[in-house]
């Protein structure tokens, strides 16, 4: 309203030519609303401090509630704020938080609201947009920007009970159906003592009450440090379903790996998907607020830049997180194919480490390279997760060149691994 | 800030798995609160309204009194304020939905013609010329100067312009205000809305702009009007010196200005809130604590702070730089002068060369004053009387007035006060006027019952009469003129004319005859000098005259004896 400053200066040259003292006043009036939303009103809006407390990382259909407290700092009174919270489509969950307030000088406000974990992915909340203005619109409104913060969604994770994995290393902490993995910290009952049994397995205080020799039996326990080899090379899965078909294999994966974790066993991720986060250049989609991958162009001129580094094998809760960190960002594309890769990927791994190598299919050329991971010395299995009529030959293939094989194209077929523990399948 | 005050926590939005909201907002929806701030709509605004129009045009009121020197304008800045409230409220209430059937128009206009009878009564209080029952013929005959004086039309005009502005403010909030098609709509879920319902977008900012415009525009009225108030108009008039002239600011026209200035900054401010909730409730802002509340407060605390710091600035201090500034001015103008008298001459003495020298101006004689003719005494002629006719049509056309303008009012105000719900007990006035009948009833009938024994007194004191008295003298009765014959109505006027000579003192001797008698009629009334001769000689040639006399002789008789009559009644 560029008419106020003419007003102010007409209501001058009046005052000066006809030297009528009393529009000196007016001017003064008027002049004090035009510098309190010209000069004041910018300053009051500096002096606004706002922080969005919430947790940073969800599960999979989590709600997570956000707090965003708004402070004002300064010695004068907001009348009207206007807060506007960009929450991303896939996480609203109700209204979003479009609210107006007024602040008193000292005073702090608190909005809540709620998002929904409904897909995996790392997901922008915010910026939060505050806009005031004058009481008279004199002055064009102020805006000001509490920064974006970020949500990491999780995969899926379905709770297993036991996956009956081979392993090569005993003394672990998974009970094993393979007696030849018995581990002696684990007494499991008492037994007749029978031609061969060990001297030391006697137990002495069981014998002499039953006056005849018993032994102890322990429980078979294995050491399944385990490595999730996960292929997203978005061309060895099939065209009409890959995008179904790939998110299953990161929920696969991510539900193996925290079942591992879970029985303390030391669990690594290596992938050949790509993370956009780790090309430094990344920006979030505004309708979805998802994180935005690269063009496809520029991944091609370098996959290797945006293939995330392997994640070793360690156990603990925070390693868990890490994973699945990582598998909440990771995306399909055409970077290298299993074949050449999974051998590769494998090189900094121990002897002996059980590689859980899922990918869409068993296919010839994926079995050869699973048995150059077993002639290698390691425990490669291979799971599936495209559906496959005949994986019977898959896995007699598999039988053949001396590992496992399952087919896990649905929910269901994770069924058997979610039994109790004494229905276990085993390989 | 050292002192931390406790966080104060804005309700979340109710998260989907709550029940969907009801078509019908509950009282508490918190949407609401965008229509229900009644508090600004019915008392504030209106309210500021009416002062910020008042100011205005209470400042013309304060330079009529300058320039009248009279102390009586003023006191009709209070009905200003009255004007502005009601046309305020009036179109408050004639934008309510319900009232989209009233012909406004109509109802304007008798809101006009009220405002207009009230200002007449108001004008009659304030300057103590009530009408007398004695002006009542005056009244009757002549209402224009009756109705019709300085003040009122000048406070009329006054206050038709503030009424005008009164209500194209109060509608220009009324469009600022969300109706309630918009809060039926916004407050809809997106889902639920349908299309074809979207009330069609109000440019709010537009408007509110407009209206500081208009402001903007006032305010610069005032402040010229305050400064010729600061001096005296007619002084200057006469061609005494700005400085000569210069009168003190009166105290009414710094109240009237502050009031101006200071109500609309607090109505602009108040457009503005009525702006931003209205695009709060389109964009589905939630309205959290009192913002409405907050609004209002520091608008009159930012107000109140920045008048009362502004009275403690010095005001008189910038003069040396408006006498500087004048200075310049007036450099520029005296060499604009300048220049403009150098081009005219050389334009002139270039036109000259072309045009050959001008003829030498013929120099005229001066007239001598000349005494003016000694004053010729020539008889005045006294103009004739109106004839009856035409003092007729004056009070047919002044009943007509008074009974147009009674019933137009009466209608009026009847018409403003019924739609406005109040109503009028007919079975008061039905009573009153029964009681009325009934009273003119007994009251004819005693009248009857007097006539009637007065005549019979009257018989019985004729019977009684001494026998002194022309026993063939017929009675005194009516008599209709149209059933005489023509020679008899020639009689009847002279005769007519002879007793109301009587009884204004002119009474005929039983000796004289006619043409003596019109001697001394003509010595009384000298006017009628030839009219009384006319209406003689029609009589002498009606009673001793043989020949006929015939229906149109009779006209020019009853022209002369009307005359005589009307000239009789004015002595």
């Amino acid at each position: 309203m560029g008419n106020f400053s003419a007003l102010i200066l007409i209501l001058l040259l009046l005052a000066f030519f006809l030297r009528v003292d009393f529009i000196f006043y007016v001017i003064y009036v008027s002049a004090g609303v035009y510098a309190w939303g010209r000069w004041l009103m910018p300053r009051a809006v500096k002096n606004l401090h706002s922080a969005r407390q919430y947790a940073r990382n969800a599960f999979w259909g989590e709600d997570v509630p956000v707090t965003i407290q708004l402070s004002n700092r300064g010695r004068l009174p907001l009348p009207w704020i206007q807060v506007q919270e960009s929450v991303a489509v896939q996480l609203k969950h109700g209204d979003p938080l479009h609210q107006v307030v007024s602040l008193r000088r000292g005073e702090t406000a608190e909005f809540h609201y709620q998002v929904i974990a409904r897909r995996r992915g790392y997901y922008q909340l915010g910026p939060l947009r505050l806009t005031t203005g004058d009481l008279f619109g004199i002055h064009p409104e102020l805006v000001a920007f509490l920064p974006a913060d970020y949500l990491t969604v999780y995969p899926r994770l379905t709770p297993l009970t036991q996956l009956g994995l081979p392993s090569r290393l005993p003394f672990g902490t998974v009970a094993s159906h393979q007696r030849l993995f018995e581990d002696p910290a684990r007494p499991m009952g008492i037994r007749d003592f029978r031609s061969g049994d060990s001297m030391r397995q006697i137990n002495w205080k069981a014998s002499a009450h039953t006056r005849q020799l018993m032994v102890k039996t322990f429980q078979p326990a294995i050491s399944l440090e385990t490595a999730v080899l996960l292929n997203l090379h978005s061309a060895d899965y099939q065209f009409g379903n890959r995008g179904d078909v790939t998110e299953w294999a990161i929920e696969v994966a991510a539900s193996l790996a925290a079942h591992l974790v879970n029985q303390r066993q030391s669990v690594g991720f290596i992938t050949n998907g790509i993370d956009p986060l780790s090309s430094g250049q990344h920006g979030f989609d505004e309708t979805t607020g998802r994180l935005l991958r690269p063009s496809h162009g520029v991944i091609q001129a370098n996959p290797g830049a945006f293939m995330p580094p392997a994640i070793p094998p360690r156990n603990g809760r925070p390693h868990l997180t890490k994973i699945l960190e990582r598998l909440a960002r990771i995306e399909t594309e055409e970077t290298v194919s299993f074949t050449g890769w999974a051998a590769n990927a494998c090189l900094h791994l121990n002897w002996g480490v059980t590689i859980l190598a899922i990918t869409a299919n068993g296919s010839e050329a994926v079995c050869q390279s699973l048995h150059r991971l077993v002639r290698a010395g390691f425990n490669p299995i291979l799971i599936t997760v495209e559906p496959d009529g005949n994986f019977g030959l898959v896995r007699e293939r598999a039988r053949r060149l001396g590992f496992a094989a399952y087919n896990v194209a649905s929910p269901r077929d994770l069924d058997p691994w979610r039994r109790p523990f004494a229905q276990g399948v085993t390989a | 800030m050292s002192a931390r005050r406790k966080p104060r926590v804005i309700p979340p939005v109710p998260p989907p798995g709550s029940p969907p909201p009801a078509p019908v907002l509950p009282l508490d929806d918190p949407r609401l609160a965008f229509i229900t701030n009644k508090w600004s709509r019915t008392v504030v605004q209106p309210l500021l309204i009416s002062v910020l129009i008042t100011g205005l045009f209470s400042a013309l009121l304060v330079l009529a009194e300058i320039i009248t020197r009279s102390d009586l304008w003023l006191p009709y800045s209070g009905f200003l304020f009255f004007v502005t409230l009601e046309s305020c409220y009036t179109t408050l209430w004639l934008q309510q939905p319900e009232r989209r059937l009233l012909n406004h128009t109509a109802y304007r206009a008798a809101e006009l013609l009220l405002l207009t009878l009230l200002l007449r009564f108001f004008s009659w209080s304030v300057l103590g010329n009530w009408p007398q029952l004695a002006d009542l013929p005056d009244i009757l005959a002549r209402p224009h100067l009756f109705l019709l004086d300085g003040p009122f039309i000048f406070c009329g005009i006054v206050s038709l312009f503030a009424w005008e502005r009164s209500v194209s403010l109060a509608q220009t909030f009324t469009r600022l205000a969300i109706d309630q098609a918009e809060v039926y709509y916004y407050a809809l879920s997106t889902s639920q809305r349908n299309a074809s319902d979207k009330p069609v977008r109000t440019n709010r900012g537009e408007i509110v702009l407009s209206f500081f415009r208009q402001w903007i525009a006032g305010a610069l009225i005032l402040a010229v009007v305050t400064s010729m108030s600061n001096y005296d108009v007619v002084e200057i008039y006469r061609g005494s010196s700005l400085a000569g002239a210069r009168l003190g600011l009166r105290t009414e026209l710094v109240l009237f200005l502050l009031l101006y200035f200071l109500a609309g900054f607090a109505l602009l401010s108040q457009a503005r809130l009525a702006a931003m909730n209205a695009r709060w409730l389109i964009n589905g802002v939630t309205r959290a604590g009192q913002v409405e509340q907050s609004w209002h407060r520091y608008t009159l605390l930012l107000l109140g702070g920045i008048a009362l710091v502004a009275a403690f600035l010095p005001i008189g201090s910038t003069f040396a730089i408006g006498r500087i500034l004048q200075m310049a001015v007036w450099v520029l103008s005296t060499a604009a002068s300048i220049i403009m008298t150098l081009l005219s001459t050389l334009l002139a003495w270039i036109i000259s060369l072309f045009t050959g020298d001008p003829a030498p101006a013929t120099t005229e004689p001066l007239l001598q004053p000349t005494l003016p003719p000694p004053p010729t005494l020539t008889a005045t002629p006294i103009p004739p009387a109106l004839p009856p006719s035409a003092v007729d049509s004056g009070l047919i056309v002044s009943s007509l007035f008074w009974a147009v303008a009674i019933v137009v009012s009466v209608m009026a105000i009847s018409f403003f006060l019924r739609e406005r719900g109040v109503k009028v007990n007919t079975a008061v006035f039905q009573s009153i006027w029964h009681q009325f009948r009934t009273w003119l009833q007994t009251a004819w009938r005693g009248a009857g019952h007097q006539v009637r024994d007065w005549q019979q007194a009257v018989r019985a004191r004729l019977q009684r009469e001494p026998a002194d008295k022309p026993a063939n003298q017929p009675p005194w009765r009516f008599i209709r003129l149209n059933g005489l014959s023509p020679r008899e109505q020639i009689r009847y006027f002279y005769l007519s004319t002879v007793k109301r000579a009587a009884d204004k003192g002119v009474p005929r001797q039983e000796a004289e005859t006619p043409l003596e008698f019109a001697q001394d009629l003509k010595q009384s009334w000298p006017d009628a000098e030839e009219d009384v001769d006319v209406l003689t000689e029609a009589f002498l040639e009606a009673r001793y005259g043989r020949s006929p006399i015939e229906a149109e002789d009779v006209s020019p008789g009853k022209k002369r004896w009307q005359q005589v009559k009307s000239s009789l009644r004015r002595k």
